[in-house]
């Protein structure tokens, strides 16, 4: 190779070490502490599950999921209308997602939805705003908080999921997602223009519950972790591969 | 079955430099990716939020997008050699 093709090729490669290194700093794997009491009740089957979490389960709680394994999500995306990922690219995001974007806020949960009664859940996703039930509580690996704030707040909040749903007017951003992320994981306080229809799914939750600050940061900066052990949230019961547990 | 220094400094090369507007073209590509309330739409504003989110995605997605090119390439290299020598080597 000539000189300029040397110069390039060490350039090049200077890059590639300055992005690893620069990911590693960014994007530090943490764990995230959970000194809960949880009093274990069994393991259960997945009707079980669901008629244990009906019962237990009251609107404006805020459900945290996330799929238990590589196996469970690739499940998962086969069940979703519109995702049809093949084993690979299933590996590759699954991977990106979970080792690298989720760790690195602490290792916990994916995706935040808010129960609005009648066994439905209304939640931000990539593509638009659903009531499920069964898609979130099949992963077998969720967490139920219940929120502290007066019943006229849990209201308003549930009123909004319902209109927000029936207009389609809060969309998923990829952008700000990643924004928050890192926000989130270097514990920068950075003041960036995020507007407050483009959010993800624990800034939606967020923004139903304006009322109340999960953290001290606007709505538009919340991540899951915020939401999870926030001061204003508490733990009523879990599922998670070793069996159901409730809060003493 | 080896493949010669020369022909593998030339690839890094060559994979190193062309995935550097790759991985900037699909960084910005994915962090303009919007719900539109039933599909994803691409939406590409140019604003300094657009631009960290980009370069975010970019220091992720290089080594990554590297690493798979380049074992793509290198698997490629290999059955061609094999191709023509035979599996010995000949």
């Amino acid at each position: 190779m000539g000189k300029f093709d040397n110069f390039l090729f060490f350039t090049c490669i200077s890059i590639l070490f300055l992005c690893i290194l620069l990911t590693f700093s960014f994007f530090t794997p943490k764990k995230a502490s959970d000194s809960e009491n949880m009093v274990f009740i069994g393991k259960l089957d997945d009707k079980e599950i669901k008629e244990k979490t009906l019962s237990l389960i009251k609107p404006g709680d805020v459900i945290l999921t996330k799929p238990k394994s590589l196996y469970d999500y690739y499940q998962y995306n086969k069940k979703v209308k519109g995702y049809s990922r093949n084993g690979f690219s299933n590996l590759f995001f699954y991977n990106l997602f979970d080792k690298i974007l989720i760790s690195s806020m602490g290792d916990t949960y994916w995706h935040t939805g808010i129960y609005i009664g009648d066994g439905i859940i209304d939640s931000l996703y990539l593509r638009n705003i659903e009531e499920t039930f069964d898609n979130t509580i099949e992963h077998k690996y969720f967490k139920v908080l219940g929120v502290k704030t007066s019943d006229k707040n849990k209201s308003l909040a549930m009123e909004r999921a319902k209109e927000h749903y029936r207009n389609q007017d809060v969309y998923y951003s990829l952008k700000n997602g990643l924004i928050i992320v890192f926000l989130e994981s270097t514990g920068a306080n950075w003041n960036l223009d995020i507007r407050e229809d483009e959010l993800v799914c624990s800034s939606y939750v967020a923004l139903l519950y304006r009322e109340i600050n999960f953290d001290d940061k606007p709505f538009t900066y919340i991540t899951p972790v915020n939401i999870e052990f926030s001061d204003l949230t508490e733990t009523k019961f879990l599922v998670n591969e070793t069996g159901f547990y409730m809060k003493k | 079955m080896k493949i010669r220094k020369e022909t593998l400094e030339r690839t890094i090369y060559i994979i190193l430099l062309l995935n550097i507007i790759l991985s900037l073209i699909l960084s910005s590509i994915i962090v303009s990716f919007r719900g539109s309330g039933r599909d994803l739409l691409f939406f590409f504003e140019n604003d300094k939020e657009f631009v960290l989110a980009t370069l975010l995605a970019f220091v992720v997605l290089y080594p990554i997008s590297f690493l798979i090119i380049y074992l793509a390439t290198f698997i490629v290299q290999l059955l061609m050699r094999y191709k023509e020598n035979g599996p010995a080597g000949n």
